[in-house]
Order: C-alpha cells, then structure tokens, then sequence
C-alpha cells in the first residue's frame, strides 16, 4: 500500500515536472529551437543552425546568447556581412578583447580600415595580436609613425614575433627605407623565416633597383613552390 | 530505501526540466569556435600570396633585367593561369616589343581589348610604321598627341611618322615646336635639320646643324 502511495506521488511529481515544461515552450516558444541551434553549433553545423537561431531571435529568446552564437555561425561560413550587425551588437554587449579583435577584422574584411582603427582606438588592449593588426591597419592607412611605433613595441616585448617583424620591414620597404628593411629581414630569430618574409626581400630588392638579386629571391621561392 | 526515493522525488522534477538551458553558464560550456574573420592585411601573413603573383613579379623583375626571353616563358606560364589579367597581357606586348618580336607582340596585342595605355598604343604605332603604315601610325599619334601635348616624346614619334610617310612640312612643324621647349636638345636640331634638308631647306637645315655644334 505504502509503495503504491509512492509510486503514486512519483507519477504526480513527474508529471508536474513534464507538464511545467510544456507550460515552459508555451511560454518561451524561442526554447525549443535555441537548444537544437545550441546543439548544432556544437557540433559545427553552422549552416543548419541560423535558421533556429533566427527564430529564436524572433522570438527574443536569451537574445545576447542567440546573437552570439549568431554571430559565430555567420564568421565561420565566412558570411562577414550577415555577421557583421550581431557582432557590433556582442561587442556594444562585451567589449573583451577576443570581440573587438573579430569586429575589427569583419571591418578590415570589407575594407573600412578607418573604422577597424577607430573601433581598435575606443577599446584599447596591449593584447600582441590586436597590436599587430592595428600596427597593419595603420600602416595601409599610411600612419607610418604610429604603425612603426606599435611594431617596434610588439618586438620590444621580446616574444620573437616574425610576423611583426615582416611587416614592419616591409612598411620600411613602402617608405623607401630599402636598407633597413632588408637588415630587418636579415636579422630575423633562427627558424622564423616564412615565404612571405622571402617575398617582401625579393620585392624590397626590385623596388630598391637591386633586380639581379630579386630576380634571383624570386627564382628561389618559384622553386620551392614546386 | 526510503532516503533514495525521497531524493528521487525531490530530484524529478528536475531531470525533467533539465533538458531546458535556464542558466547563462551553460553558453560557456559549449565549445566555442574561435571568432575570427582573416584581414585583408593578414592574408599576405599567412602566406597567401599565390604563386602566379611571385612569377608575375619575377617576370617583371626579368624584364627589367633585359632577360626578355625568359621574362616572356614567365608571362606566359602566369597568363596560362590568370588569362583575364589584362595588365600582364599589356606588360606581355611591351617586353615582346623590345626583345624586336614584332610579330609576336603584334599577336599578343590583338588579343587585347582596345587599350587607353599610351605606351601600348605607342607600340601599335611604331608597328604599324613598321608595316608601312604611315598615315595610321600618324592618326594614332596625332590622338596620343592632343591626349598629352607635353610628352615631347609622343611629339617627336609623330614628327618622325609624318616624315616616313613623306607629310615633311608638318615634320617640321613638329620638330620646330620640339625644339623651342627643348632648345639645349641637340639631337633635337639634328632631326630637325635631317627634316629640313628633306625638305629641301638647306639654309635653315645648316644653320640649326651649326646651332647643334655649339
């Protein structure tokens, strides 16, 4: 008798429990396909995830998750302009640094090198790879001193960054400064040298009148291609 | 025994409501895809430069050198690749131009959309002059002319094209202007002298040949 009377009050409980969870998608009818977008994010399915997050969106359900992951979904098709809207709206939301480094890179992305700087100038990091990407904004823009002054700082801080040591030779290189970006080049740590620090020699080489000696860089990168 | 169902009790409504995200923690627990969009400027960093534009800069680097048959088998091998990059096509007909394969240049130029390049529709002249041509080769440079009066040295190609198709007093013409904003020039005197005997203007032709000396 005991045990019935139990069984009896399970039964109840659980179907209070399914009957307020009804009452829960009554309410919040957002839930149902936030938490498939959650699980297909979860599982890279990027694509089949936006249009549940897009109705959970309509719905207004936990939207600062919603447009996150929103966000997320749009980058990693590589759909910038779709993303761009809910990324200014996360980072308006949190502006870590991780954030304003991605909004910066969909402004770069679609060409607006001034308002990447201008969005890099409002939330300001000493993060190296924020520095670095605002150093080559910056030096796109043609502000070779403040471009020059973060490279030097990023090299300063003594972590061997070869790519900022590429581009700053080769903003040297735009400003006509030949020599010290080909001793830049030449005096790059052991083991960091790259294809693209191979490319900006050859090209400071032709640009300095030196084409027997690019001419020769060129030859030697055409070969390793193949 | 009583304890556990007690606690299962307790506890079922929860499993049930469980499968609901209800806190903001549960967003961190998903794997989060690393938010990154590549920048313009990084592209080149990641060391996306194609190849084709590494062999297009060697080709031009070539050509530069005077090494024109190898800077013509890189051009090749790039527009093989990229066969709607215009400039490379125009760069293609120049250093044809100067290696002196006229006909390969001439090839190469017709496969091109009419051109504004000045310096390609020079080359279109100097081949049409070669093929005798001359009143062509005129009208064009007469066009590249009225586009840039400055460019002493479209005037003097048109001065020589007037002359090779035997038009001696506008040569001149040309050449007298030539040679009062040029006046140090003594090549310049020369040519117009050569002109000016053609035309059967010893005098003058003398006078600028002295002129020239001096």
């Amino acid at each position: 008798m005991k045990f019935l009377a139990y069984a009896g009050l399970i039964f109840l409980l659980l179907s209070m429990g399914v009957a307020t969870s009804r009452v829960y998608h009554v309410i919040n009818p957002g839930a149902a396909p936030y938490k498939r977008a959650k699980e297909l994010v979860a599982q890279e399915r990027y694509r089949e995830a936006i249009p549940d997050l897009k109705n959970a969106e309509a719905y207004d359900f936990k939207r600062h998750h919603v447009i996150e992951l929103l966000a997320r979904s749009y980058m990693k098709l590589e759909l910038f302009t779709d993303a761009l809207p809910y990324m200014e709206e996360v980072v308006k939301r949190i502006p870590e640094v991780g954030n304003v480094r991605a909004l910066a890179g969909l402004y770069d992305q679609r060409g607006e090198v001034k308002r990447a700087i201008e969005l890099y100038d409002r939330y300001p990091s000493s993060d190296v790879e924020v520095e670095l990407h605002l150093a080559n904004l910056l030096m796109r823009e043609k502000n070779y001193a403040r471009s020059e002054e973060l490279y030097r700082s990023i090299l300063q801080k003594g972590n061997g960054n070869a790519e900022a040591r590429v581009r700053f030779a080769e903003m040297l290189s735009w400003q006509g400064r030949y020599d010290e970006a080909l001793s830049m080049l030449e005096n790059m740590p052991r083991g960091t040298w790259s294809r693209h620090a191979a490319i900006v020699k050859a090209r400071t080489l032709s640009w300095s009148g030196r084409f027997a000696d690019a001419a020769s860089v060129y030859k030697g990168l055409l070969a390793e291609a193949q | 025994m009583r304890t556990c169902v007690s606690i299962l009790i307790l506890i079922a409504p929860y499993v049930v409501y469980a499968e609901e995200p209800v806190t903001s923690e549960d967003m961190d627990a998903l794997p989060k895809p690393a938010i990154e969009a590549p920048a313009k400027g990084e592209v080149e960093i990641l060391g996306k430069i194609p190849d084709w534009i590494v062999r297009w800069e060697y080709a031009q680097v070539l050509s530069y050198l005077g090494r024109h048959h190898e800077a013509i088998a890189e051009y090749r091998v790039v527009l093989r690749e990229q066969p709607d990059l215009l400039k490379a096509k125009e760069e293609l007909v120049k250093v044809l131009f100067w290696k002196g394969d006229l006909s390969g240049a001439e090839e190469a130029l017709r496969s091109l959309p009419a051109s504004e390049s000045s310096d390609l529709q020079l080359i279109k002249a100097h081949l049409l002059t070669r093929k005798g041509h001359h009143r062509e080769a005129t009208l064009l440079l007469q066009s590249l002319v009225e586009r840039s009066p400055r460019d002493p040295k479209l005037r003097f190609f048109l001065s020589q094209s007037l002359l090779w198709g035997k038009d001696v007093p506008r040569a001149i013409t040309e050449l007298q202007l030539l040679t009062r904003e040029h006046p140090q020039d003594k090549q310049l005197r020369r040519h117009l002298a050569r002109a000016l005997t053609i035309g059967g203007r010893h005098r003058e032709a003398a006078k600028e040949l002295a002129a020239s000396l001096r």
